[in-house]
């Protein structure tokens, strides 16, 4: 999976996402405010089913961009 | 050794009573009508039950085991155990299964056991009824129940639109030619103990005036310290991690697929850890019963409550395979493999 794959198929777990609002290049914390609670166990789930990975918070907040969480993830991908 | 098979036993019947006032998310006003909404969505709780005050989880259990007892025909004096599980019990001392053995009326052999497991329990007090019962040619209560509602406090968004009240009863009996197996995988973790907790009214910390003092931990959630406290984001990641583990451990050593599951009974947590757990081992959900929508996070009792709401058909008119997991406050999970052969199921009771 590539990032743009990827791109679109986070933009589909979440209802309050406009898709094809996000880029490889899009600051975490320019999206401050979306990041609630709610919205980051999503984000964590997707991690799950689609990557085997079990993520936490900081591997959200600590990446830059998207291409940032993406790396974070797939550094974790298949762990148990 | 988390594993454990047991034989010769057999479920012949499960009922539930929940309360018939029902709460109604949407309505919940302490948060604003955007989150009330997406509360809903991400956890798929609808609408759930309150007991009325003075009701307790041995009341609504005991309306269960009455009911499902005159169903079965069921002498009382052939009765020998009776487990209750909850983590709201009438007293902290005595054992509420004292309580419940005098008030169902069986005899005075009885044995009557408390287990203290949140939403686990079903899956462990189940494990510890079967096997009891597998060497004894006797008949045995489980009786399992909570009440949280009188746990929670309102001004917590954390906690308050996600519990409601139920209480159940299932009967299990020796039955020695019966093919059908139990098996149990059952774990803890203790390190999380602090992840859902009600931190005063045990000898830790005693009750106090401090007790009853509201704290503001973060906005919208506001608590005393006799409140249930849970930290949702460990809660659920601990989900993750570990249930869908479980679930392939027990069919391994079952020696059995995905496919060979009639229907998977999940605690009834949220929607969105029990969509997760399915797509990532890739459970069609038409076998995984949801029963949230109406009754939110009953603890212990979601998962008996779920086949009786949902299920109940299936397993009066067929035999089923079910595979069951409970995870919750310990933290402690476990889950089971048990095949069901045309039991007794009241319709649902309402008090």
């Amino acid at each position: 999976m590539d990032v743009y794959l990827f791109i679109e198929k986070f933009e589909n777990e979440f209802n309050d996402l406009p898709k094809g609002l996000l880029k490889p290049d899009t600051k975490i914390m320019d999206m401050k405010e979306w990041w609630d609670s709610l919205n980051v166990m999503i984000a964590i789930a997707f991690a799950k089913i689609e990557f085997g990975a079990n993520i936490e918070k900081n591997d959200i907040f600590e990446a830059n961009t998207i291409n940032d969480l993406f790396n974070n993830i797939l550094k974790k991908a298949n762990t148990k | 050794m988390s594993f454990i098979k047991t034989s010769n036993v057999k479920i012949s019947g499960i009922s539930s009573c929940v309360p018939k006032n029902i709460v109604h998310v949407s309505e919940y006003h302490w948060v604003k009508k955007k989150l009330r909404e997406k509360i809903i969505e991400t956890t798929g709780i609808i609408e759930k039950r309150h007991v009325d005050k003075g009701t307790t989880t041995s009341d609504l259990c005991l309306i269960a085991a009455e009911k499902l007892i005159s169903e079965l025909n069921w002498d009382k004096n052939e009765i020998s155990i009776l487990i209750f599980v909850s983590v709201t019990p009438d007293y902290i001392s005595p054992s509420t299964s004292n309580i419940l053995q005098y008030k169902l009326g069986l005899n005075k052999d009885t044995i009557c056991i408390d287990i203290n497991q949140a939403c686990s329990g079903y899956v462990y007090g189940l494990s510890v009824i079967t096997k009891f019962l597998s060497v004894e040619n006797k008949k045995g209560l489980l009786l399992v129940g909570d009440t949280n509602s009188y746990r929670i406090s309102y001004r917590d968004k954390l906690t308050y639109p996600i519990f409601g009240d139920a209480g159940t009863a299932t009967a299990v009996e020796y039955c020695e030619n019966d093919n059908a197996n139990f098996y149990f995988n059952l774990k803890s973790d203790g390190s999380g103990y602090s992840d859902i907790i009600i931190k005063d009214g045990g000898v830790r910390n005693f009750f106090s005036k401090d007790s009853l003092k509201y704290v503001k931990y973060e906005e919208g959630v506001i608590r005393s310290n006799i409140h249930t406290s849970m930290n949702g984001l460990n809660v659920f990641k601990f989900a993750l991690r570990e249930v869908p583990t479980s679930i392939s451990d027990i069919l391994e050593y079952a020696k059995l697929s995905i496919n060979d599951i009639d229907y998977f009974v999940l605690h009834q947590a949220n929607s969105l850890i029990n969509k997760s757990i399915c797509r990532f081992l890739n459970i069609n959900q038409d076998k995984v019963p949801n029963s949230l929508d109406k009754f939110g996070n009953t603890v212990s009792a979601s998962i008996p409550l779920t086949i009786v709401s949902e299920l109940r058909n299936q397993v009066v008119t067929d035999n089923q395979k079910l595979l069951i997991a409970g995870f919750g406050a310990g933290l402690s999970w476990g889950c089971a493999l048990l095949d069901t052969s045309k039991i007794k199921c009241p319709e649902l009771i309402e008090l």
